[in-house]
């Protein structure tokens, strides 16, 4: 910085003594930007920028174009512009403003510490023209922020290893946090500046609409959770699940199983059963999930929660229990998920393996926590709006494809050595490769017929017994109201009498204080009945297609025409 | 399904210090590995550090269970310990092995701690030093041997396992801490029922080139497998047509093996399986023409439920003040309920709820004052 007292008066070379340009807190050389590595434009903006300052103390909420001196950027921008006798070409940046609240406990060293690895990184991706941020005001909320030569840039930028953990760290410490992305288009010329705000808080909203499309789940994944449900069954097993969203898909690394439920300690298996399946909000286990992703960040793995599976038989997981464990994962975290084994399916051959989320319209009925007939009809939400299913990929890392190549597969060459003799091939049988698996073509319809009918009946029952409720109230109301009309009639008669005796009438509304109408029963165990319902035909739909074309391969087989 | 890995003869294993009053036996060990377990290592050695530490290994530990005598042991599960390595030390976070065991058996308490593994073939010194601590009475395995499993994970080379157990040895007694005899004992990775489906999806996408595979329905995984199957048939038919047309030489064992495999076909009368044929389709004709009208009932209940019927709109409009908001919006939901009532009773064809759907359609219909009309409901109601 010693060239300040050469005499040339260069507003650029006040600003900017040199090629490499501090654009942050962090002055080390890896945090620095190379002006040669951009534009002209970008060149004189980052200089520009050098010169922003926090104008408010209440930044963390604050307006973000009323937060920063913009017009003391952009009049050095126009003056530096001037000076080069540049022409300034209509150029957009790419702002990020990022608003978050830690709580008071956070390491933030920690915190820092992932940041600058995280701002090493943004710089190496290039086109990182400006970092600021500030530190947390008394109930621990921030604003930090990016300039950006594109969006293009900002979104490289954000995909490197140091970027995503600091990700992951902020979900995990983080108490709230939300990025704005402003896509800014921002001086056009320097003489007609126009920054342009758009509502940055529509686009969040649109994204929630659809925060990612598909669930992509590891193999390591799959194995643990068929292990855990298999192993667990018929008793419903929970677990949770660590991964991190990437453009539109839900990567799903890693999972565990939560803590056993001890059977001893409970009365019944009954108990047992609905404790296992409330495990996922249970106090105890939201402690274990926590101890748990913080031993797994240590060796690298994704520290970030999102959302847990469940094992299921024949498709009876659409229950209160499921509902609830959703909120709660959901009702944090939007980019939640549950992940839903079905154990007896998937042992007719084909892996039963799906994902499910709440509808947000489903979300904010629950959080209201009323399910009257008003409201239902109100809000138009119907039993098949409550979840939403996103289609399930798997995915295997390389090297585990490598060692997949090792094991059973069909023969790789045509001519294989016949063998010498009927014990040859007893002794060293065909190792038949997984996929496709032959367990498909298996010909038992009975069990699959008989525990159908038994669900078919559970439902109808419960629907019953909803009924029955809702029968009761009715009653219940009736009396209530023709109480309440003769009460009215007699006070009328009464308010008649001393109108007559022109006596003043007494109110006729107190029927309000001497009757209480009972309260209604929701109508959320309904529609999740009817859900149930509908899964159940579906699936035996699906059923119906296999095995009558099986039995007719199977008769064509053995009644040749 | 077992993939043995490879084939030695195992004689006998060392024969460790043992606690007092607990009979070791000489028996040979085997080890069984789930294929999870082998997921999670690999999926710990592509996660590996690569920056701050010098190592090009990982280590973990083996969870599982073992049988009674021992003789037998179960790789269930894994999980990763940070440790660093350099020329002439490791560091092991022994604390962070002692939570995570604490962490892993609280969800699954009838496994215990196993062994050890790690991503290279090599044994060193510093191998044995974390093997004695595995091995050790207060902290390890003890009295049953600890488990060491290495797997390679060099890219380009086929991925081997290879599992030892140890013997005390040393030199000198100071330097009884760093060394051990590592003696190989056989294994093999074991696929359970259980997982052949979930193996077959994950198989699926380690065959395409993306390295990911959808989850398939039913009967799309049934039409991959009749394909895989006819396939298969063909080719079997055109090796025996080649036989029969002389074009190749016949091979004994395998015509055996291919008679004995068709004369397992059943001989049953055309009447009988033309009836059977019937009785099954039938069934399952019928749970889905039943699953499939329940679920129209109650679809039309959900819609009764929640839907403004036409009647009660007048009587929104009209009578709303009579007997207070409160009386209205009463006799509102009842209409709605009772409409879905007898939807359900309809669908259950249960012959007892005839009275009931009678005053379900009045209470649906009927959207004058409620008065009268409720007081005509309840004897009804009563008696039922």
């Amino acid at each position: 910085m010693g060239n300040l007292s050469v005499q040339t008066s260069s507003l650029r070379q006040q600003l900017a003594p040199g090629r490499h340009l501090v654009v942050s807190l962090y002055q080390d050389e890896e945090h620095l930007l190379d002006l040669e590595s951009v534009g002209v434009e970008q060149q004189l903006m980052a200089i520009a920028l050098t010169k922003l300052k926090c104008l408010r103390d209440d930044y963390a909420t604050s307006p973000y174009l009323e937060t920063f001196n913009w017009d003391e950027v952009i009049d050095t921008l126009r003056e530096l512009t001037k000076e080069s006798n540049h022409v300034w070409k209509e150029t957009s940046f790419y702002i990020v403003a990022f608003r978050s609240q830690i709580p008071p406990t956070t390491a933030y060293e920690e915190l820092s510490a992932l940041d600058k690895a995280a701002h090493a990184e943004a710089i190496a991706s290039g086109g990182f023209l400006k970092y600021w941020f500030g530190l947390p005001d008394a109930e621990g909320r921030n604003l930090a922020t990016c300039i950006w030569r594109s969006h293009e840039d900002a979104r490289k930028g954000g995909t490197g290893p140091a970027h995503r953990k600091a990700a992951g760290a902020a979900r995990s410490f983080y108490a709230s946090w939300k990025i704005d992305q402003d896509p800014k288009a921002y001086s056009r010329t320097p003489d007609s500046t126009i920054i342009k705000h758009t509502a940055s808080d529509t686009m969040v909203e649109s994204q929630k609409d659809a925060p990612f499309k598909t669930v992509q789940v590891e193999a390591l994944v799959v194995m643990k959770i068929v292990k855990h449900c298999s192993s667990a069954f018929p008793t419903i097993a929970t677990g949770s699940i660590v991964g991190m969203d990437n453009n539109g898909v839900l990567e799903i690394t890693n999972a565990f199983p939560f803590p056993m439920i001890d059977v001893s300690s409970s009365d019944s298996h009954q108990d047992a059963s609905s404790l296992a399946a409330a495990a996922p909000r249970a106090k105890a286990n939201i402690a274990y999930q926590n101890e748990m992703i913080r031993h797994l960040k240590e060796v690298n793995v994704d520290a970030n929660n999102v959302g847990w599976y469940t094992s299921a038989t024949m498709g009876n997981f659409i229950n209160l229990n499921f509902i609830e464990n959703q909120y709660h994962y959901q009702r944090d975290n939007d980019k939640t998920v549950a992940l839903v084994h079905d154990v007896s399916r998937s042992s007719q051959g084909t892996l039963s393996l799906r994902a499910f989320r709440l509808s947000p319209e489903f979300m904010a009925a629950y959080k209201e926590g009323k399910f009257t007939t008003d409201s239902l009809q109100k809000s138009k939400l119907s039993f098949r709006d409550i979840l939403i299913e996103v289609p399930v990929i798997v995915h295997n890392s390389h090297l585990l494809t490598s060692f997949l190549h090792q094991i059973p597969a069909p023969p790789e060459s045509a001519e294989i050595p016949l063998p010498a003799s009927l014990d040859d091939i007893r002794r060293n049988p065909v190792k038949l490769p997984a996929h496709p698996s032959f367990d498909t073509l298996d010909l038992s319809i009975d069990p699959f017929l008989e525990k159908t009918c038994d669900l078919l009946l559970d439902s109808i029952e419960s629907h019953y017994a909803d009924l029955n409720n809702y029968q009761y109230y009715q009653r219940q109301l009736a009396r209530e109201q023709f109480k309440i009309s003769q009460w009215q009639a007699k006070r009328k008669a009464e308010n008649a009498a001393r109108l007559a005796a022109k006596q003043p009438p007494l109110p006729e509304d107190e029927w309000q204080r001497l009757f209480k109408l009972p309260q209604e029963p929701s109508r959320l165990e309904g529609m999740l009945n009817a859900r149930q319902v509908e899964q159940y035909s579906r699936q035996v739909d699906g059923f119906t297609a296999t095995i009558t074309s099986k039995m007719f391969a199977v008769r064509g087989n053995l009644l040749p025409e | 399904m077992a993939v043995e890995q490879e084939q030695f003869v195992h004689l006998a294993r060392p024969l460790a210090p043992t606690a007092v009053g607990f009979a070791v036996g000489s028996a040979p060990l085997t080890v069984n590995i789930q294929p999870q377990a082998v997921f999670s290592i690999i999926d710990h050695a592509v996660r590996r550090d690569i920056r701050d530490t010098q190592s090009t290994r990982v280590i973990g530990a083996l969870v599982g269970t073992r049988n009674e005598d021992g003789s037998e042991v179960e790789v269930r599960s894994t999980f990763a310990i940070p440790h660093t390595e350099n020329e002439d030390q490791v560091e092991v976070d022994v604390e962070y092995q002692k939570n995570m065991l604490a962490l892993t058996l609280r969800a699954s308490p009838r496994e215990t701690l196993l062994g050890w593994y790690t991503t290279s073939h090599e044994l060193n010194s510093f191998s044995a030093l974390i093997q004695n601590f595995f091995a050790s009475p207060e902290t390890g395995t003890f009295p049953h041997p600890a488990i060491h499993l290495t797997i390679s994970t060099e890219p380009g080379a086929p991925i081997e396992t290879k599992t030892y157990i140890s013997a005390p040895v040393a030199v000198s007694p100071e330097r009884a801490a760093e060394s051990c005899l590592f003696v190989e004992v056989p294994h093999r990775i074991l696929f359970s029922d259980a997982e052949r489906a979930a193996l077959g999806t994950i198989q699926a996408a380690a065959n395409s080139d993306h390295r990911t595979a959808p989850v398939v329905s039913d009967i799309e995984s049934l039409a991959q497998a009749l394909e895989s199957v006819s396939d298969m048939l063909e080719r079997v038919s055109t090796y025996v047509s080649e036989v029969l047309d002389e074009e190749r030489d016949g091979n004994h064992a395998l015509g055996q093996y291919l008679m004995n495999a068709l004369s397992l076909a059943p001989k049953v009368s055309e009447t009988q399986i033309e009836q059977d044929f019937n009785n099954h389709i039938q069934d399952v004709l019928m749970v889905s023409y039943l699953a499939n009208t329940i679920r129209t009932q109650i679809d039309l209940a959900q819609r009764l439920a929640t839907a403004p019927l036409a009647g009660e709109k007048d009587l929104l409009g009209s009578e709303g003040k009579g007997d207070g908001g409160e009386g209205t919006s009463g006799s509102k939901q009842e209409g709605g309920r009772s409409g879905a009532g007898g939807s359900g009773g309809a669908g259950a064809s249960s012959g007892g709820r005839g009275t009931k759907r009678a005053g379900g359609r009045t209470g649906g219909g009927g959207a004058r004052s409620g008065g009268q009309q409720r007081e005509s409901r309840e004897p009804r109601e009563n008696g039922d």
